[in-house]
């Protein structure tokens, strides 16, 4: 045996024993400690900054922002934006809303904290110089919660940063924290390490956890999800580092399983494509069977549609023939938008080459075919089955009627002319929605509902705001909760730790 | 004693040391060169990339032609080794969402 090889074996046998060379171990002081740079770690960062607090903001990824990177507008009730515009949606109707949607499943208290918080919260971003360009609905023709901000939340985001850097404010990236450090029940820190391997203890009165839940933990989805092969959009390293955090601190569960349910799609394509957007309209869908399962528009309120996917299997077909194509491509464009990303009416320009491009691939994410024989035997559906489900949808789109399902007859559309066209798609989240027990200032609570001294959870990581789906009735509310429950959070940890006001 | 070392040897293959890339192995990059010790313990610092192949505004320049340019993204400075592997094929993180043509040298 070489002398460097035995060298290998006893390093190896040293790192084994955790006899390495240490990494630098640093100790460091805040008042408050907060676990994650995205929408909600940030509103409470600067939010603590402002009143008085020192603020060690930490981030696991490269660049901050997290998932808050991705969301166009947020959710407020009573805002001086909507009253300037006459749009009424009082405090009281939102509240109602979401418990009734929820079930009252969802915790009242906290629901009400978010709705009342959430004008006030239109004014401070206004005063840290946010600008809005609309307000907007969840889904075509719902209720005016959600107000777009200019530049979407990620131009949001980089004005509250620099805020919270001119207050003197402190931002590790690549500084993921560990472990809660706590001491006689309380909270008083969190062990992280950051990009070098150092070893950071981070001192402080509160922590605020705000990581953004497990949308890429394939472990606690399949333990929680519904679906657990759920296609995670906008997310990355969503391991659930501060849910699990919070639980071995002896926070309670709240709301695991709860998926930001989005549109049906295929894994790897963004929320921009154009193959997918042509799939999701509410034309025809059908199961792997051939059968139609849903009223196609649940796609406006989207979370509705996911649910359906789940529960035919998690698999569906979006079938469509060469005048749609030519409708959505070359002519009117889209009637469904895909958020901000695509607007109503814009022509899929794009459409064609994806799926030449998809197709060429031959993985069976999409298919092609001039009858409708060849389609059922590619799709490997029973062709009796498919033809009876056209000729049905064909019936209902010259009737203008939906029996089964009564769409709105504006979304019926026959599937008669070749090429015919057919898109794979599954279910996909743009997050979860629950995680750790909360009460209405977003202090942890444990199993017997009492207050975990030092532990403040929002945004993400936190449950209470759900039932069993997401919310999409009142827009903004992902992005809302966030922003909302980390001002809250450090409004109330500030006061915890006993902050000396700024002068 | 012999079944001692080969009990070692087992529990040693997770950190034995592996074949760099060919690029490296062809410019004689030795394992100090990257992880800064001959018998290495840890992972290469992003420093040590750089030290050759220049930082990420260098990168992002090298590489701003590309359908999309990995270098200057969304994700910000992610370490080198995120993507960039020498004992491992690499992959692009970016495809945790996108479908992107990249080929990750």
């Amino acid at each position: 045996m070489s002398k460097s090889r035995c060298k290998t074996i006893l390093g190896g046998l040293a790192v084994l024993l955790g006899l390495q060379a240490a990494a630098a171990d640093l100790t460091l002081k805040a008042d408050i400690a907060i676990v994650g740079a995205g929408a909600s770690g940030t509103a409470a960062a600067l939010e603590a900054a402002q009143r008085g607090a020192k603020v060690i903001l930490l981030e696991k990824q490269a660049g901050p922002g997290g998932t808050g990177n991705f969301a166009e507008g947020l959710f407020a009730a009573e805002s001086s934006l909507q009253q300037r515009q006459g749009i009424v949606v009082t405090r009281d109707a939102a509240f109602r809303m979401i418990m009734e949607y929820s079930h009252w499943l969802a915790n009242p208290l906290l629901v009400r904290a978010f709705v009342d918080k959430s004008p006030e919260t239109i004014e401070w971003l206004k005063a840290q110089g946010v600008t809005f360009e609309y307000i907007g609905p969840g889904g075509p023709g719902g209720v005016l919660t959600w107000h777009v901000i200019d530049g979407h939340s990620r131009k949001m985001l980089s004005i509250l940063r620099e805020k919270y850097a001119a207050l003197g404010g402190q931002l590790l990236l690549e500084t993921p924290g560990r472990e809660l450090i706590t001491k006689d029940g309380k909270v008083v820190g969190v062990l992280a390490e950051n990009g070098k391997g150092d070893h950071l203890r981070v001192e402080a009165r509160a922590v605020i956890i705000a990581t953004g839940g497990y949308a890429n933990n394939k472990e606690m989805l399949k333990k929680y999800a519904r679906f657990p092969e759920v296609i995670p959009v906008g997310n990355i390293g969503k391991d659930g580092d501060g849910i699990k955090m919070a639980w071995s601190a002896g926070a309670a569960e709240e709301g695991m399983g709860v998926m930001q349910a989005y549109r049906p799609g295929l894994a790897g394509f963004a929320p921009t494509s154009q193959l997918i957007a042509a799939a999701v309209q509410p034309f025809l869908w059908v199961d792997p069977q051939g059968r139609r399962f849903t009223d196609e528009s649940t796609v406006i309120l989207w979370p509705y549609s996911g649910n359906r996917v789940e529960k035919i299997g998690g698999t569906m077909f979006s079938i469509y023939d060469e005048a749609t194509r030519k409708l959505l491509a070359e002519d009117k464009g889209i009637p469904v938008p895909m958020g901000e990303h695509i607007l109503a009416n814009t022509r899929l320009t794009k459409l064609d080459a994806d799926f030449a491009k998809e197709l060429a691939t031959g993985r069976g994410n999409v298919f092609k075919a001039d009858t409708v024989q060849d389609l059922a035997r590619q799709l490997g559906m029973k062709k009796e089955v498919l033809q009876a489900t056209l000729e049905e949808n064909n019936r209902n789109a010259d009737s203008r009627q939906d029996p089964a399902f009564a769409k709105n007859p504006n979304f019926l559309r026959a599937v008669r002319t070749g090429p015919f066209y057919a898109t794979r798609l599954h279910p996909r989240s743009l997050g979860t929605l629950g995680g750790v027990r909360i009460d209405e200032r977003t202090q942890a609570l444990n199993g017997r509902g009492e207050v975990i001294p030092g532990l403040y959870v929002t945004g993400n990581d936190a449950g209470g705001m759900y039932g069993d789906s997401y919310d999409l009735l009142l827009g903004g509310g992902t992005l809302g909760f966030a922003v909302n429950s980390g001002r809250i959070a450090a409004e109330n940890a500030v006061v915890y730790a006993a902050v000396a006001p700024r002068p | 004693m012999k079944a001692w070392i080969l009990f070692a040897a087992v529990l040693a293959v997770p950190v034995r040391a592996t074949a760099p890339s060919p690029a490296h192995v062809k410019a004689q990059v030795a394992c100090a060169d990257c992880h800064g010790q001959a018998e290495p313990a840890k992972g290469a610092p992003a420093e040590a990339c750089m030290g050759c192949h220049g930082d990420y505004a260098a990168m992002a320049a090298a590489t701003k032609a590309l359908p999309v340019n990995p270098h200057d993204s969304h994700l910000g400075q992610v370490a080198c080794t995120k993507c960039h592997a020498q004992h491992r094929p690499g992959k692009a993180i970016c495809m945790e969402c996108h479908e992107f043509e990249l080929h990750v040298k």
